[in-house]
Order: structure tokens, then sequence, then C-alpha cells
């Protein structure tokens, strides 16, 4: 509804040169596609081009349907309602965000704006990996040194 | 005689110590792996901090002040943001005459001769008798970024005189430092010429090679780190919209601003003195290299080199090093 100009062109591009930032869900178009399923119809003020243009993409599953997420302080929210204001709701819950401090949608980014966003969602993954995979390595050695304390008493 | 007691370990006490020692060891490994991932991951931060901040540095000003949605548009168009930089003629204008007003600033004292605003002609170049020596250098680096340029108003008026670029004549001996070209497709009609050219080698006669830059993306970055070419080198600039062919003889000026070392650039008689910042020998400074310089030139380059000492001065006192 908003940006129809940006989807277009997203749409329009040879798929693998952008591919690569869909697993960040860094471009609005990707953030678009990532909603399977969503309760809330276009018109409505948190339709999904409106999510997605607020930074957030789909994390819900069949049963919980209104779960997203945004793709910068990785803020996860449920329980919308057809009126809230994508925008307010992620001020509200996470001022500390670098994509609510700036308030810009995807196309009055500049690049240098989007670069900085694009260090900013990096790091936050690289943070977010590190931290599960350091949690998982602990539980694992924890299972495992069980296991030789109860193999050898 | 009866002696201490001295208790020996039993199997099971063994199995124990042994086994409370490869758990201790356990807890020490895990723990100094757990350190190297924090390290590893602050290493990972900081190193995308720096990407971040040399790509800010690295993107010109107008291409990072582009919004969004005309990047995706260019991300159609181009294969390497570097392609744009190329095309954009007015991105480079700009840049140049802010670098020269920054010049300027350093060296008030040669602009007072200054009369063509920085922007020096292809005519007032050749016995590089008019402008200020700044205005022949800034105008010699602006002649240079002409070679990417795509055809703009500019090239386009120059079109209009119809004029034709000295390779095409076939007057290419007026290289006289250069090797003169023992083949060109154009002088190869004359008879005296033609009966030589039954002694060339069959890849001598190629009518053609245009020249192209085949070089990996890889070696290019590598190239570009540091000058390649000698410290004082004798070329000459291709004309706008000429193709940059050199089979033998001189290298020419063709590639052109992407260097990113302080070079400077003389234009001479009949062609352009070229220098790099790398250790010239004096040997290299051949005679006739230098005959086609004028006495004007000659002081131009004394001011020029009274200038980068003064630059240099300058930056000394500062306290760079």
């Amino acid at each position: 509804m908003e940006t129809p100009a940006v989807n277009d062109i997203a749409a329009s591009l040879s798929g693998e040169k952008l591919e690569v930032f869909r697993k960040l869900n860094l471009l609005e178009q990707h953030r678009v596609e990532s909603f399977k399923d969503w309760p809330f119809p276009a018109t409505a003020s948190c339709s999904i081009s409106k999510m997605a243009e607020a930074g957030f993409y789909w994390t819900g599953t069949k049963r919980e349907n209104d779960t997203a997420t945004c793709f910068v302080c990785g803020k996860t929210l449920d329980g919308w309602e057809s009126e809230d204001d994508p925008w307010k709701e992620h001020h509200k819950h996470a001022p500390q965000c670098e994509f609510v401090k700036l308030a810009c949608a995807e196309k009055d980014l500049t690049v240098s704006q989007f670069l900085e966003i694009l260090g900013t969602v990096v790091k936050c993954n690289i943070e977010k990996t590190c931290k599960a995979f350091k949690l998982s390595f602990i539980r694992e050695n924890e299972e495992r040194l069980d296991e030789f304390m109860h193999n050898n008493k | 005689m009866p002696r201490t007691k001295i208790p020996k370990n039993s199997k099971r006490n063994r199995e124990v110590a042994n086994r409370e020692e490869k758990v201790r060891l356990y807890e020490l490994k895990m723990d100094s792996r757990l350190i190297s991932i924090d390290s590893l991951e602050t290493k990972f931060l900081s190193a995308i901090d720096l990407q971040v901040k040399t790509l800010q540095g690295q993107v010109q000003k107008e291409l990072a002040n582009l919004k969004m949605p005309e990047l995706l548009r260019l991300f159609t168009e181009l294969d390497r943001f570097s392609d744009y930089k190329a095309s954009d003629q007015t991105q480079l204008l700009a840049s140049m005459s802010m670098s020269s007003g920054a010049i300027d600033g350093l060296a008030p004292s040669a602009t007072g001769s200054r009369n063509d605003e920085g922007y020096l002609t292809e005519d007032s170049s050749i016995g590089a008798s008019g402008g200020s020596l700044l205005a022949a250098h800034t105008g010699s680096l602006l002649r240079s970024t002409k070679a990417m340029r795509t055809p703009g108003p500019l090239h386009s008026a120059r079109a209009r005189r119809a004029r034709r670029s000295r390779s095409a004549c076939g007057e290419l001996n007026i290289l006289h430092s250069a090797k003169p070209p023992s083949n060109s497709n154009s002088s190869g009609a004359t008879a005296s010429r033609n009966s030589r050219s039954k002694m060339r080698t069959p890849m001598a006669s190629r009518t053609k090679a245009f020249s192209a830059d085949r070089t990996p993306l890889s070696q290019k970055q590598i190239r570009s780190g540091s000058p390649c070419s000698p410290p004082m080198a004798f070329l000459r600039y291709p004309k706008p919209g000429e193709v940059a062919l050199s089979k033998f003889g001189s290298p020419m000026v063709a590639q052109v601003m992407p260097d990113k070392f302080a070079n400077v650039n003389i234009p001479i008689r009949n062609g352009v003195l070229s220098l790099r910042p790398k250790k010239l020998d004096a040997g290299e400074v051949e005679s006739n290299l230098l005959d086609n310089l004028d006495e004007d030139t000659l002081n131009q380059i004394k001011t020029l080199h009274e200038n980068l000492q003064m630059i240099v001065n300058k930056a000394s006192q500062a306290g760079f090093k």
C-alpha cells in the first residue's frame, strides 16, 4: 500500500544479489514475504505492509500467528490488535532500537543510514548466534559430564 | 624394627583422584574454550564496525545519500558499485573542484594567475602556458578522469569540433620518447611499410588489440593498493572518446582515478609526465624525456616543488610523520 514501488523493484530483481539479505530480514520486501499468516487485513493499521515498514518480520506459528519480531532490536511482540500502529508499538516496547530511533521507512532511508542499520543487524546476529552456541555448548558438555560421573561411580 | 606405615593408595582411591583430575581438566578446558569464543565474538564485532566504517568512508557522498529505492534500482543495473563511480561525472567534477579548493587553502600564493577556474582546457595545456600551476595540476587530474566518464555535455561540445585523435591519424611518432610504433593499421597503407610488414610475425600484423581490463577482481584490489607504475613515466592521456590501445611504446594514462595514491601529472609539449610516489633514481630521468620541457613548464614544476615542500613542511610542523 505505502511502498509498492520499492516492493515491485525488489521483486523484479535478479534474486541472488539480494538473497543474502533475506536471512537477516534486512529488506522490506523480504520482511513482507516472511508473513506466511497474519490475522489482519491490508486495510488494518497493522497490515503486513505496515508491519514490514516498521521493521517487523513474522515469527509466528500456526497457533500464534500474530507474533512479529523487529529485524534490528529483535524485540518480539504478539497480541496485536487491528488498530495498533506498528511504529508506535515498536517505539513503546523498544525505544532503544536503532531503527525506531531513525523512525524512517525503507523508502526514505539513505544508503549510509542503511549501512549503519546493516552493521547493527549483523552485530546483533553475531551476538545472538554466539549466545545460542555457548548455551548449547555448555548444555552438551554438562550432559557429558553427568554421563561421565554416572559411569564412573 | 617397626617403621611408620605409609598407606598404599587403594585402587579405588586412585580412581577417585583420577576422576577428579579429569573433571578439573575438563572444567579448565571448557572455560578456556568459552573465553576463546568470547574473544572471537568481540573480534568479529569490531571487524563489522570497521567494515561499516570503511564502507561509509569509501562510498561516495552522492551514493551514500541515495535513497534505498534508488539503490535497489541500481542493483538491477550495476554489477559493482565502482561502475556507478565511473559513470558519474558530476560527482567527479564536484570532488575535483573541492580538492582544488582545499589545495588553494594551503598554497594561496599560487592562485594569483589563475584564470580558468581550475579547469584547464585541452588547447591551453599543450604548451602549458596559460593558467596557474595548480590549475594545470587539477586540470591534468580532470583530464585524467575523462577517460572513465561517459560522454557528457562537454564531450558532445568537443565532438562538434570534429577533431580526430592523434592516434587515429597515424601520427604516432610524435611521441618522441616512446618507442616508435613499428606496426599501425593506418600507416601500413604506404608502400614502404607494406614491404616492411612482410617480415612481421603473424601476431604483429593483427589488426587491432583493444585493451581491456581482464584482471580478476581480487588482483585489481591488490593493484589499487600501491603504485604499480614506475616513479616517473612518460604518458599521454587518451583523447575523449578514444579507445585506449597500447601495443607497444610508452604506457598511457588509461588507468585513471582509481589510483588512491598521490601522484603528479605534468603536461609537457607532447604528452604527460606522470610521477608516482616511489623512489626515483637519477639514472631513470632520461634527458630526452625532458627535452620537451619548455621554460614555462620548468618554472611551474619549480613552483609545484615549492608547494609540495611547503605542504611537507606544514605537515611535519603539525606533527605528522
